[in-house]
Formats: C-alpha cells, sequence, structure tokens
C-alpha cells in the first residue's frame, strides 16, 4: 500500500526517478509483514534457521550461499526465491497465502543493489531532535515536506471555523453564538492565542481529554465478565478529569496511576489515581478458576500497560516471542510480575478499599476529627481548667453526700406470677422476689413488670439467700444459674433485645447467650463466688427500640431455665428499668460493691480513691454531657464518611504473588520458570539499573526515562491525532515493527523530545500544535489532492470527522441549553436508555433507573458504562465497550446513528427544547430559522437553508394544529418541562426543525 | 462508477481504517471477492446459528452413552479426570452419572437421539451431528465468546461479523446480522453484547439485536406525537440540508450519511414489518408452536425465517436455560421441551420453501456438561464440560443422517474426530465460500483470522454433501 501511494505521489509531484531506498519507510514493512513470520524474532516458528530480521542473519554463510548478499542481487537467495517460478522454491511458500507483488520485489532488488543495509526499527532508535527555527518547529517540518513535493498547504480556514473546530478539539462541545460573536469582533493580532488560553483554561478541557485517556484505560463502571456487576471507580475518572485541568505533568500522570500507592505518605489523590491499576475485567461466575483468571488478569495487564505507555503490543507474546518485535514470551511474564503485589480476588466480588470524600466531605471531616479529637474528656481534664475544676468540685460534692449515687435504674412492681406447679414466687421486704416450695429440674417463669416512663434496658439481678444450701449461691441447685432465655413484650410483642452484658459470665455462657432465641445456650456465672461480690451477679438488657409505658402498663418478662443442668434457676432474683438510652448507659450494673466498699470505707487508700475517680467519671453529669456530644459528632462522621464515594484503588501485598513463564500462555503449566519484575530486556538499555525486586513505581520510572524510546513518540502521536483526526504514525495503537513509519519522523521526534525536555507539560505540547499554521488549514479536499494525497501524508489540508459519541451528545445538549455543566466530577449517572435493554444480564438481574433532575443532561464522559451493554446510542457512535485499551476508535456511518438521533428521547428532547428557544425569540419564520442555524453551526445560516427549515415549520405547524394531542405527546418527551407561552402546537413545530438542525451531519462534525 | 473513482474511494477509505474488503465489497456487491474465496462453488448463502446457551448436556440430547449408565454411581476414573479443567465441581468427589434418558434410533439413518427430542429425531436423516466438539473456556461467559469469535480476548469480532464483511449484505432495508433472544426458559446465564460485537471490524458489521419487548431494534420507533409522513419530512430536511452542505465540502462521508438515513427510513417500516406474524398462516404458527409477540424461542424461530427470507446474512438466536448444574434431568427436558419442535420446524419450513439448501442451520451449546454428577440426591445435575460436546447442523451443503466424531465411553473426551470450534468456524466459512486461512484482517499488526493464527485447522469434510 505504502509503495502504491508513493508510486502515486512520485507521478504526481515529480520525485526524482532514481530515489535511493529507505530500509526503514520502504524495506522494513516489506520483511515485517511477508517474511517475519517465519523468518523473525520468534525462534520458535523460525524456518531454515534463517532470520531475516538482523543483518547478521541475512548476510550469513547458509553453506556456499547467503539469503542477502549486499550489492549483489544475483547472488541473493532471497531475490532468487522471490523471483522463482517453482512452486517449491518461491518465497513467501504458496501456503502462507502471501504474496509479493512487483513494485515490492523491485524495492527488495533495489535495496539489495544498494547495499542491503539495516537499520533498528525507526520507533525503537533515539529520539532526535533537530534544532530548527523556534516557536514555528511544526510548520518547518512540514512546509519542508512541501517544498520537496512542490506543493503547498491548504489556505487558512475562515475565523468561524476555526473557533468551532478548537472548541470540538479542546472542549467537546461547540462553541456558543456569544462566543461566536466575540471572536469575530477580536481583531488583534493574538485574538487566536487568547481563544486557545482560554478553551485550555474551560474545566472542559479535562472532560474532553479524559475521554481520550479512559479509552485507553479501559475505564468502565461494570466488571465485565459473566454478571458485569458494578465496581466502584468513579474518582479515578475524576482523577484524570483534574489532572488534565491542573495540566499534572504527565510524569506525575503515569507515576501516580502505576504506583500512586508505593509513593511515601501517598496524598488521597496518589491513592485514587492507583485505581488504574484495578481497571481491569474480573469475573465473579461460579465455577470460574482463580488461577485461570489470574493469568487472565495478568494478560490484561501487560496488554493495558503496554498498549497506554509505550503504544507496543507486548500482549502478542504471551504464547510466544512476538513475531514482529523483539519482544520474548519472558518479556511478557516478566511485565506481568510488576502487578503480582496488586491485592485483590481471583475470583468474586470487587470490595472498595477507599473511601474518597468530595471536597466539602472532606473539610466536613477535618472538622470533625478535630473536634472529636480535642473533646476527648481525658483531653479536656488534662488541658481544660475550668472543665477540670468542674469536675472536681462535682467529685467533691458526690463524695461528701450520703448517697452513692443516683442510679438510673428504678424499682418494679411484679405481678402475675406463673411458676410451675408447687413452685412458688414470693415478693420480699426489700423488693426482690425469692422462689419457693418444690423445685423442678427445669422451669419457666413468667410475670409481668410495671413502672411507668421509658423503657431502653432492664436489669436483672441474682442474689444469694440465706436459706440457699449452696452458701453464697444463687440457685438452689448447686449454687449456679443457667438462664436459657429472657423474654420481655410489651402488649403481647416480642421485644428486640439488642444487646446484653453481665458482670460475670461463665465461658461459654455469655449474657448474650439468653436472648439468642435458642434453648440450648444461656447466662450462668459459675457456682464458685469470687470474693467481695456481696452476693449479686448483675446483667443489663438493652432494647433494640425504647417503649414507653404508661400508668397501668406493664411488661410481659419471662425466665427460662432449660439447661440439663438441675434448678439451675436464679432463686432470689431483683429486676429494675432505665429510661436512659443505651449508648449513654455508662453504668448499666450500677456501682460495684468494690466502689461501694471503697464509698463507705472510712479511711480510702489510693487504689480506693481511683476507684471512685473512675466511677465517679462514668456518672458525672458534665462528663456523661461531654461524652453524649462527642458521640453525635461521631455518628456525623461515621454518616459523612458513609456518603463519600468508595473506590477499587491499588493497595500492595507485603508479599507478591509468583509468576511463571507459562509455556503457550497455559495457566496449567507449571512447568515454566518462575520470573522477578523486570522491563523488556531490548529495551533494558543503560535506563533499567533496579537492585533488589523492581515495583510498579521503577516500571513508572523506567517508562519515562529520558532515554526510552517509546513513551513520548506514542504518546505525541497520539496527541496529534486528537488535532489532525489522524496519528504522524498512522497506526496509533502500535509503534512496533507491524505500525506504521510516521509520515513526517523527524516532526515526531521533535515533538516527542520538546514535550520530554519541557517538562512533560501536555497543555504545552497542544498549544503548540493548535497554534500552528498547519493547524489552521482549511480541511476541504481539493481535487489534487484528493488524486495526489488522499490519506494526507503531506499534512496539506487538516483533517475532519464526526465528532467522537459522547461530543455527540453533550453538543446537541449544548445546542439545546440543556447541557448541566454546573458540577465537575461525581459518580456515574444514567441518562435514558430504552427499557429492558439490560434484560439479558444476571446475578443479580438489573434495571438501569435512569438518574433524576439535573443529572439526566450532564456531559456524557459521566454516562455509567456498562461493558456488556453499555449505552446503545453511544455504541451507534462508535463509543467502545472499554474492555481493551482503544486507541483510535473507528468512525463508522450507519444507519443506527440516524436512529439514535432522530428517535432516541434525549435526541428529541434536546430537539424541543432547542424548538422552544426559537419558538419564543421574536421575529419572523426566517429570522427565528436563522438564529437557530448560527447557534447550532456556528455560522449563518444560507438563505437557501433558512427557506428549507422554514417550509418544515409550516407544513408541521398545520399538522399540530390539526393534532394538538400529537403536540402535546411530541412536548412530553423527556423529563425537561415545557414552561413557554408559546402555544404547544408552535413549539412543537419548531421542535421538528430543531430535530432537522440536530440531525445535520454539519452539527455533529468537526472539520 | 468507473476505475477512477473505485480507487479513489478505496483509498479514501483506506485512510479512515476500513480494510481492503471493504473496497471489494462495493466492487464485487454480488459474489464472494477473489482473494477469499475457496476452490469450487459455495453451498451456502446465510447462516442461522441457534445457540443453546448455558451447554446443553450431550450426554441427554445427542451422544448415546450406554457404558455411562452401567457406570452409575461408580467414581470416575481418576486417570481421566487428572489434570484437567473443572468448574464447579473443583475439589469435589467425582463420581458417574448414567445418561438420565433413553435414546431412540431415528429415522433411516438410525441416528441416536434423546427421547425428549422427539422432533430433532423425526429429521434424523437430515442432520449431521458432531459428537466430537471441543472448546478451551469452561465458563460461560469466555465460552460463548470464543465459540463467537475464536478467542477468549474480548474486543475481536464475532463469526456474524466476519461473514457479513466477507460477503457483505443482501438486505438494502435490514441489517445483515441479527441476534434474536429468546425469553423464559429458566436459568438465565447473562449474554453479554459482546457476543454480537464486530471487534476491530467496521461497526456497520456489527450484530443487531432484536428485542421482543418494546421497539424491536432500539429507537426504530418514532418519537411520540410524530407519524411517518412528518419523519419522512424532517429525514428530508436533513437531507436536504446535508446536500447542501455536501456542495460546498464535497465530503464521501455526507453521502453516506444521507443513504444511512433513507436506510434508517426503511427499517423503520421494514422492521415491524418483519416481526408482524399476522401474514403468516394458521398451519405456520402451529407448525412451530408460535404465539406471535411472546418472545419465544418459536416465535423466534419463525424470525429467523422471516429474516432469511428477506436476505439477511447471518441471524443467531439464543434460548438460554441449559445450565443444568442440579436437576439435569428435568431441566433437559423442560429447556427440551421449548425448542425441540422450534428447532424442527425451523429446518422443515426452510426445506419446504426451497431454501435449505443455501441456509446452514447450526444447533449447539458454548459446551456440554460432565459425565460426572453434580450435587448427587435426588436431583443430580452436571457440571459444565469442554473436553467432549454436541452438536448438530443441517441444510447449507451439509449430508444428513451423519453422526461424526465420538467421544470415550464416559462421554468425557471427544477421541474420534475431534472437533475444535476453529474446525467449525472453517466449515462454516468453507460453505459459504470461503477459504479460512485467506480471511484475515489487519488488526494490531497481525493478519487476524476467525480461526486463529494457530496451523492444524480443518474443514470437516465428512459431513459434507
Amino acid at each position: 500500500m505504502k509503495i502504491a501511494w508513493i508510486a502515486v505521489l512520485s507521478i504526481g509531484f515529480a520525485f526524482a526517478a532514481e530515489e535511493k531506498i529507505d530500509f526503514q519507510r520502504d524495506v522494513r514493512p516489506i520483511l515485517s509483514d511477508k517474511c517475519f513470520f517465519c523468518h523473525g524474532f520468534d525462534s520458535e516458528t523460525r524456518e531454515a534457521d534463517l532470520r531475516l530480521d538482523t543483518p547478521e542473519g541475512a548476510y550469513e554463510n547458509l553453506g556456499g550461499y547467503s539469503a542477502v548478499v549486499p550489492g549483489k542481487v544475483k547472488d541473493s537467495e532471497l531475490y532468487l526465491r522471490i523471483t522463482s517460478k517453482k512452486k517449491k522454491e518461491v518465497m513467501p511458500p504458496p501456503e502462507s497465502h502471501k504474496t509479493l507483488n512487483l513494485e515490492e520485489i523491485e524495492t527488495l532488488r533495489k535495496w539489495i543493489e544498494q547495499g542491503a543495509g539495516y537499520q533498528e526499527h525507526w520507533a525503537y532508535e533515539e529520539i532526535k531532535k533537530i534544532e530548527v527555527p523556534a516557536g514555528k518547529e511544526i510548520d518547518h517540518f512540514v512546509t519542508q515536506k512541501w517544498n520537496t513535493a512542490g506543493i503547498q498547504g491548504s489556505k487558512l480556514a475562515a475565523k468561524e471555523v476555526l473557533l468551532r473546530r478548537l472548541s470540538w478539539d479542546l472542549r467537546g462541545i461547540p462553541p456558543s453564538a456569544q462566543e461566536r460573536e466575540e471572536f469575530l469582533k477580536d481583531k488583534s493580532p493574538d485574538a487566536w492565542g487568547i481563544l486557545v488560553d482560554r478553551f485550555l483554561a474551560d474545566l472542559k478541557y479535562g472532560e474532553r481529554m479524559a475521554v481520550w485517556w479512559l479509552d485507553l484505560v479501559r475505564y468502565a463502571d461494570t466488571i465485565g465478565y459473566h454478571s458485569d456487576n458494578e465496581m466502584m471507580v468513579s474518582p479515578y475518572r475524576d482523577y484524570v478529569i483534574n489532572s488534565f485541568n491542573k495540566n499534572k505533568s504527565f510524569t506525575d500522570f503515569t507515576i501516580e496511576q502505576l504506583a500512586g500507592d508505593l509513593l511515601p505518605n501517598a496524598r488521597l489523590e496518589q491513592k485514587v489515581a492507583s485505581g488504574y491499576n484495578r481497571l481491569l475485567q474480573t469475573t465473579e461466575e461460579g465455577g470460574a478458576q482463580d488461577k485461570e483468571y489470574r493469568a487472565i488478569y495478568a494478560a490484561d495487564r501487560v496488554r493495558n500497560v503496554s498498549e497506554v505507555w509505550l503504544g507496543s503490543t507486548l500482549g502478542c507474546a504471551q504464547c510466544h516471542d512476538h513475531k514482529y518485535d523483539p519482544f520474548t514470551a519472558r518479556d511478557f511474564y516478566s511485565m506481568a510480575a510488576f502487578f503480582d503485589d496488586i491485592s485483590e480476588n481471583g475470583i468474586g466480588k470487587r470490595r472498595p478499599n477507599l473511601s474518597v470524600p468530595g471536597s466539602q466531605e472532606g473539610n466536613r471531616i477535618t472538622e470533625l476529627k478535630k473536634a472529636i479529637d480535642n473533646g476527648r474528656v481525658e483531653k479536656l481534664l488534662k488541658d481544660d481548667p475550668d472543665f477540670r475544676a468542674e469536675f472536681s468540685a462535682g467529685m467533691k460534692a458526690w463524695l461528701t453526700g450520703t448517697k452513692l449515687g443516683s442510679s438510673v435504674w428504678r424499682p418494679v412492681k411484679y405481678s402475675d406470677f406463673k411458676t410451675p406447679v408447687g413452685t412458688s414466687l414470693e415478693i420480699l421486704e426489700d423488693g426482690t422476689v425469692l422462689e419457693g416450695g418444690k423445685i423442678a429440674a427445669t422451669a419457666t417463669y413468667s410475670f409481668k413488670i410495671s413502672s411507668p416512663g421509658k423503657v431502653s434496658a432492664i436489669k436483672l439481678e441474682a442474689l444469694t439467700h440465706e436459706s440457699f444450701s449452696v452458701k453464697n449461691g444463687f440457685s438452689r441447685g448447686n449454687g449456679n444459674f443457667v438462664l436459657t432465655e429472657i423474654e420481655v413484650k410489651n402488649k403481647g410483642k416480642k421485644l428486640k433485645i439488642l444487646s446484653a452484658q453481665a458482670d460475670v459470665e461463665q465461658s461459654d455462657f455469655p449474657a448474650k447467650a439468653a436472648v439468642d432465641g435458642n434453648q440450648k445456650t444461656g447466662w450462668a456465672v459459675g457456682a464458685n463466688v469470687p470474693e467481695g461480690r456481696k452476693g449479686t451477679r448483675r446483667a443489663a438488657f438493652v432494647l433494640e427500640e425504647p417503649v414507653e409505658l404508661k400508668e397501668n402498663d406493664a411488661l410481659d418478662v419471662t425466665l427460662h431455665y432449660q439447661s440439663p443442668y438441675e434448678s439451675h434457676n436464679i432463686a432470689r432474683f431483683s429486676l429494675s428499668m432505665t429510661s436512659t438510652d443505651h449508648a449513654d448507659l455508662e453504668d448499666p450494673l450500677g456501682p460495684s460493691p468494690e466502689v461501694f466498699d471503697a464509698f463507705t470505707s472510712l479511711k480510702r487508700t489510693p487504689k480506693q480513691n481511683d476507684i471512685l475517680r473512675n466511677y465517679y467519671l462514668s456518672i458525672a453529669p458534665g462528663i456523661l454531657a461531654q461524652k453524649a456530644k462527642l458521640r453525635s459528632l461521631e455518628e456525623e462522621l461515621k454518616k459523612t464518611e458513609g456518603e463519600a464515594r468508595k473506590m477499587l484503588a491499588s493497595e500492595a501485598l507485603g508479599k507478591p504473588r509468583m509468576t511463571r513463564i507459562l509455556p503457550r500462555g497455559n495457566w496449567m503449566d507449571d512447568s515454566g520458570e518462575v520470573v522477578q519484575p523486570a522491563v523488556p530486556e531490548f529495551l533494558q538499555k543503560k535506563m533499567w539499573n533496579v537492585e533488589g525486586r523492581a515495583s510498579r513505581l521503577d516500571l513508572a520510572k523506567w517508562i519515562l526515562h529520558k532515554d526510552n524510546p517509546l513513551t513520548a513518540r506514542s504518546t505525541m502521536n497520539r496527541v496529534w491525532r486528537l488535532f489532525f483526526g489522524r496519528g504522524l504514525s498512522p497506526n496509533v495503537t502500535d509503534l512496533g515493527g507491524q505500525g506504521e513509519m510516521p509520515t513526517h519522523p523527524k516532526l515526531l521526534d521533535w515533538l516527542a523530545a520538546d514535550f520530554r525536555d519541557g517538562g512533560w507539560d501536555i497543555k504545552r505540547m497542544v498549544k503548540k500544535i493548535v497554534s500552528s499554521q498547519v493547524y489552521l488549514q482549511q480541511s476541504g479536499v481539493s481535487s489534487f489532492l484528493r488524486e495526489n494525497d488522499p490519506s494526507n501524508d503531506l499534512l496539506a489540508r487538516q483533517g475532519r470527522w464526526r465528532v467522537d459519541a459522547e461530543f455527540v451528545r453533550d453538543g446537541a445538549l449544548k445546542i439545546s441549553e440543556l447541557l448541566n455543566d454546573k458540577k465537575l466530577g461525581g459518580g456515574s449517572v444514567k441518562p435514558y436508555q430504552p427499557a429492558g435493554f439490560w434484560q439479558h444480564l444476571n446475578f443479580p438481574r438489573k434495571v438501569w433507573k435512569a438518574s433524576e433532575g439535573g443529572d439526566l443532561y450532564r456531559r456524557s464522559v459521566y454516562t455509567f458504562r456498562c461493558r456488556t451493554f453499555p449505552h446503545p446510542s453511544m455504541v451507534a457512535f462508535d463509543a467502545p465497550s472499554r474492555e481493551e485499551c482503544t486507541a483510535e476508535r473507528s468512525r463508522s456511518n450507519i444507519p443506527q446513528q440516524a436512529l439514535a438521533m432522530l428517535n432516541d428521547p434525549i435526541f428529541v428532547e434536546a430537539s424541543r427544547v432547542f424548538g422552544a428557544r426559537m419558538a419564543e425569540r421574536e421575529g419572523t419564520v426566517s429570522e427565528k430559522v436563522a438564529w437557530g442555524l448560527t447557534e447550532a453551526l456556528s455560522r449563518e445560516g444560507t438563505e437557501e437553508e433558512v427557506e428549507l427549515l422554514a417550509k418544515v415549520y409550516q407544513s408541521q405547524l398545520n399538522k399540530f394544529q390539526n393534532h394538538p394531542e400529537a403536540a402535546a405527546a411530541f412536548l412530553s418527551t423527556g423529563k425537561w418541562p415545557s414552561t413557554t407561552n408559546v402555544p404547544a402546537y408552535e413549539v412543537a413545530a419548531w421542535g421538528q426543525v430543531g430535530r432537522a438542525i440536530l440531525n445535520a451531519y454539519e452539527t455533529t462534525s468537526r472539520f | 462508477m468507473n476505475a477512477t473513482t473505485n480507487r479513489r474511494t478505496f483509498l479514501n477509505q483506506a485512510t479512515v481504517g476500513i480494510g481492503a474488503l471493504a473496497l471489494q465489497r462495493q466492487l464485487f456487491a454480488e459474489g464472494i471477492p477473489e482473494e477469499i474465496k475457496m476452490a469450487g462453488n459455495p453451498k451456502a448463502k446465510r447462516v442461522i446459528f441457534l445457540c443453546m446457551a448455558g451447554g446443553p448436556s450431550h450426554l441427554e440430547t445427542l451422544d448415546h452413552k450406554p457404558t455411562l449408565a452401567k457406570m452409575h454411581g461408580q467414581p470416575m476414573p481418576e486417570s481421566i479426570t487428572k489434570g484437567q479443567p473443572i468448574a464447579q465441581l473443583q475439589g469435589k468427589a467425582l463420581k458417574c452419572l448414567g445418561p438420565q434418558w433413553d435414546f431412540i434410533k431415528q429415522g433411516k439413518s438410525g441416528q441416536e437421539i434423546s427421547s425428549q427430542l422427539p422432533f430433532i429425531g423425526k429429521m434424523a436423516d437430515d442432520i449431521a451431528i458432531v459428537r466430537s466438539m471441543t472448546t478451551k473456556q469452561i465458563n460461560h461467559d469466555p465460552a460463548h465468546t470464543f465459540m463467537n469469535s475464536g478467542t477468549q480476548i474480548s474486543g475481536r469480532p464475532c463469526m456474524g461479523s466476519w461473514i457479513q464483511y466477507g460477503l457483505g449484505s443482501e438486505t438494502k432495508d435490514l441489517p445483515g446480522f441479527v441476534v434474536l433472544t429468546s425469553v423464559g426458559g429458566g436459568q438465565s446465564q447473562p449474554i453479554a453484547s459482546r457476543q454480537w460485537h464486530s471487534g476491530f471490524l467496521p461497526s456497520k458489521y456489527q450484530g443487531v439485536h432484536f428485542h421482543s419487548k418494546g421497539d424491536p431494534v432500539l429507537y426504530v420507533g418514532n418519537p411520540k406525537g410524530v407519524g411517518r409522513a412528518d419523519q419522512r419530512q424532517v429525514i428530508d430536511a436533513v437531507n436536504g440540508l446535508n446536500s447542501i452542505r455536501n456542495g460546498l465540502a464535497d465530503d464521501p462521508e455526507i453521502t453516506t450519511k444521507i443513504s444511512q438515513y433513507e436506510m434508517a427510513f426503511r427499517m423503520q417500516a421494514s422492521v415491524p414489518e418483519l416481526v408482524d406474524l399476522k401474514g403468516e398462516s394458521k398451519e405456520t404458527l402451529e407448525m412451530y408452536g408460535a404465539k406471535p409477540g411472546d418472545g419465544s424461542f418459536a416465535s423466534n424461530c419463525l424470525l429467523a425465517r422471516r429474516l432469511a427470507e428477506r436476505g439477511v446474512r447471518f441471524i443467531q438466536l439464543y434460548h438460554r436455560g441449559w445450565d443444568h448444574h442440579g436437576g439435569v434431568k428435568n431441566g433437559v427436558a423442560g429447556t427440551a421441551k421449548l425448542v425441540d419442535r422450534a428447532s424442527w420446524a425451523l429446518v422443515q419450513d426452510l426445506k419446504q420453501r426451497g431454501m435449505l439448501e443455501d441456509t446452514l442451520v447450526i444447533w449447539g451449546g458454548e459446551f456440554g456438561r460432565t459425565p460426572m454428577s453434580q450435587g448427587g440426591g435426588n436431583n443430580p445435575g452436571r457440571d459444565h464440560h469442554i473436553k467432549g460436546f454436541s452438536l448438530w447442523m443441517a441444510g447449507g451443503g451439509i449430508k444428513g443422517g451423519v453422526t461424526h466424531g465420538a467421544t470415550d465411553d464416559f462421554g468425557y473426551n471427544a477421541v474420534q474426530d475431534v472437533v475444535t470450534v476453529h474446525d467449525l468456524h472453517a466449515t462454516m466459512l468453507h460453505q459459504l465460500g470461503i477459504d479460512h486461512q485467506k480471511f484475515s484482517y489487519k488488526f494490531q499488526g497481525l493478519d487476524m483470522r476467525l480461526t486463529g493464527v494457530e496451523p492444524g485447522v480443518k474443514v470437516i469434510k465428512n459431513i459434507l454433501a
């Protein structure tokens, strides 16, 4: 192909007849495409032990003859074979289905004749910066080529065309009519520079550039495989937008994505950036095998990192050495090993591991944390003299008082005792209840208790009695008891118990076992009594929801003793209630006997003083108030943190997983060698010098090494494509052997070097590109250029294309003024989508619920990206599924685009809202149409266009006048309210005019 | 179109990434491009792929294993299963589960077919059964991707796109590659839209998914309050604006745009006409067991015939409901009831209309199921299985009444005349007149093929008429 074009050009531009063969441009592509598959890098598939990718291989003596003998065509076996007429001899062999055409054979002939020189593949050579007149470098390189070809570039495009072009290119939306007016008015010599700066400073620039980057890194909101469930990564998307807007250097941008989590004292933003490593496709499918998916994930990452940063298809070396580039299978697995430290499941849910508060949330969180920290009681007692004084005074008064404390527990009245036959329950003078009569092996006691007021918890005390056979025991059995269950009912409804705690619990018999609904477990305290307990055991049961008891209300309490241990019933007990909320129940069990002793002691030991101080801390009103305040702050903190977005970020394992070379990519084959992280061997050169295990950070630094030939070249090649529609090397995916030689190698090298040496500054490079004369050319294709340079190898005109899917929709929203651009970033949003579009997703079933309000009209970069079912309108316009790296979207022109723009509710809604704007204007029909055309197209409409649309208006007006119901139906499309005072039939008719304008090709094209 | 404009169009398109064959499509609107043509005459013009999604058990449908019945309840010999990929049975005891249904010798050919597929059994002499299929992917999603695109890597074109790319479309009113998914049928594994994606091929070769609810094709219905005449008027206005613009810009993209709006307008009529089964006789509806508008597999089979009649090149029907990890006996019976009759009806209907000879029908899933029991108990099931499974083909130059290949006594490994997914693709392309080895597209510097880059892919000659 390349040769054919050059042949065409050589006629058109009278190239010198005897041209010098350029190995890079002319020969390598032929060898690579037709010969390297069997005579190249991959030793496994190499035939006849001949390799043509190196001069040594080509010139090697093969036993009296050589494939290539420089300068001697007739002695070169290669030439004899490619020109042979014999089926058995001819190369490439017929079964390869590869053939050389006459031009290619002639090129090889000339190459041998001229000395058969080799050069390293251009993309792997060092980047050479040629110094040229400053400020006009791009134009210099391009015009140099024009001069050689004897042509001139295209004329300068009209100002309004340039404005629109720049607006699409830098912001992804068309300019407003007002911007047009201002720019047309600005006659200053630096008007363009000012406009470029303004658009670069517009926050929409970041949203536009993010669409490009997110395609590369395959950003999406779902995991991709099988159930394709949601994964939380949207803060990463915002990181990308913000980075472009802040013009973060490409070095930081790269390091933070690959290894932000590994940076010392990593900032939140850097951790967010490391979400890059989690963007791959993953699975939750039952029956999927961990080991297999680990291998799939490793390959996914290698493909992506090499395509994104190196413009290389290292992924092709998964099963064998690369056929066309010097990448080996070992290189592939060594690259994979860099990512072995990332903590993640092989199979299963992707649980967010990073909380990312927004800036307001973040500030509040900082405030709250500070307030909580400063409000801690211990800290106040230490640092706040007033607080301390109040506490001391309170304690002094308490100690001199007569009562131990105003217990929060209030006594209850008992009634309606129900017991097994023969057993009695009797209320003693002190208000406690004593079991008597015949004691059954197991028993259930129930009764009512009353005490008006709020009840948030109930306390049960077990006491001893002199009548018990075991001294200081609590039961008439062996002294121990097992309360297998306590139930509390209010008006027949069982109250849920939130928690239970006791002062003493026998191991395996905690208090909470008395509220677990299981009669086989229970609360017990052990038969032996520890010292100083005054013969009581206490358990408090906190209700989930407090209840309010009126004067005559009572709670039903049932105590179950159903354990296999005989007569393990609490034989003397007492119940009490509290209204204090459980959170405030600092002392649910009341003062312990130690406190009691200390309080009543006449001469207190220092230990007793401590005990009293500690106890008072738990009941002092000032302290309790402070603690309540802290609790509400903590709750707010928890809530604020909970509302913050969560995401998947990189987290390094202490011990990385191990990577083996998988022979032929087979994950079940464990025979391969274990490899350590390393960059491809042939690119290590002097750039790779890592001691110990290399990390992702080392990888990032190597990617950004000034001598790395690929990173800057590939990035600049892709940036160039954003502004011309085609890379300088047209294959923006792959700069390797099967890629394409740049049309302007020196320009690409200059851009790469300048990018690298100028601080890896993207905005700086963008400005240089859009400020060049080359950028400002017209995009129309003259018949001369169409004939002689159809693919625009000479850059003698600008490119023209339909804008990306996101910008098709954004443009329609902008023109209709529906676009909600008040907010930057945030969780992904869901515009309208046909009902049932997700019906074939499962585990769980999913329903797309459209967002509400302004979220329906946000820029498309925020649209929820489902990998298995991306939004159909976006797909129609070639938005990729983001399963793999996409460096170049296809630009198709298919009927689904027409159907979407004509009938997708968002475009109909935008049309009717745009129509309403036309309807509301003063003036004649033609004036309104003309105004609408300028709004949408940034130019004045022609008479012909105005007339055509005015006719549509008149005809549709008649229709809607005769069919008011149709007008109402049409205007009800979409959620945006129709608020105008203009009659509905007029607005609807204008809406149809709006549809015609929004559907026009020019509206969505950049030229 | 003279030679110069062709060349020019070619070069122009080449610059925007459309491959050489796209040009060929314009040069040879009829017939198969020489570059990819195989020797001899093509047998099939179109393909209908009845995808039995979920992985039907070959042991209860098309692969009769009396020995396995004798082994019922016995441990599966470790020599067979050791080191083999396995899905949900990982780490479980592996015991044989005998066939849950009888097989019947059907037709003159005496092909053995499950008693649960009586209608398919009736046409045993029309179909070729392949009992030695293998695949490489053991989980649904990647296995479908593999079956459709020949690789498990996402973003590669699937067979419908390849075929459209190679042969072009025979219809001006409908897309050339249509996918239908039936409703009902129990267990529903997700199906991703990547299964009909054009991958690195131009988007126009993408499959169009027809829906049984709402618009059959997305956005094919007019906006509310807009009639067909109104829509025509808007499209005329759009095309008018585009023509005016093209007078200045002279841009082939605009010319294409104009024709695509016309195509869209035609689709707005042809799609509703297509899915409207009013014109079908009562006998036909009964033959399929279809109730118009129910979205069933039966209705979709009838739609498949209508699509085939209208020149659609590749028609793919998904019926989900074959993933019988538990209760494989009743599961197979239930799902078979939903597909058996309509599958038969489609083949017979094509036959009676003289279309079977140039329509290749393929019936099968993404993999088979284990001879080992999953779940045990009263209601055992079978796990995913990739080392041997079955499918059948009919029409399009396929010989009827033939059984090709075999699995071992357990129905575990395909042991005789093993057929890979790439072989299946090669056979399909062969019937369409395409030499699979010549049929490639340059992507990432490589000559990509539907049948992959590895050698050894072969056409299943034994089943060709």
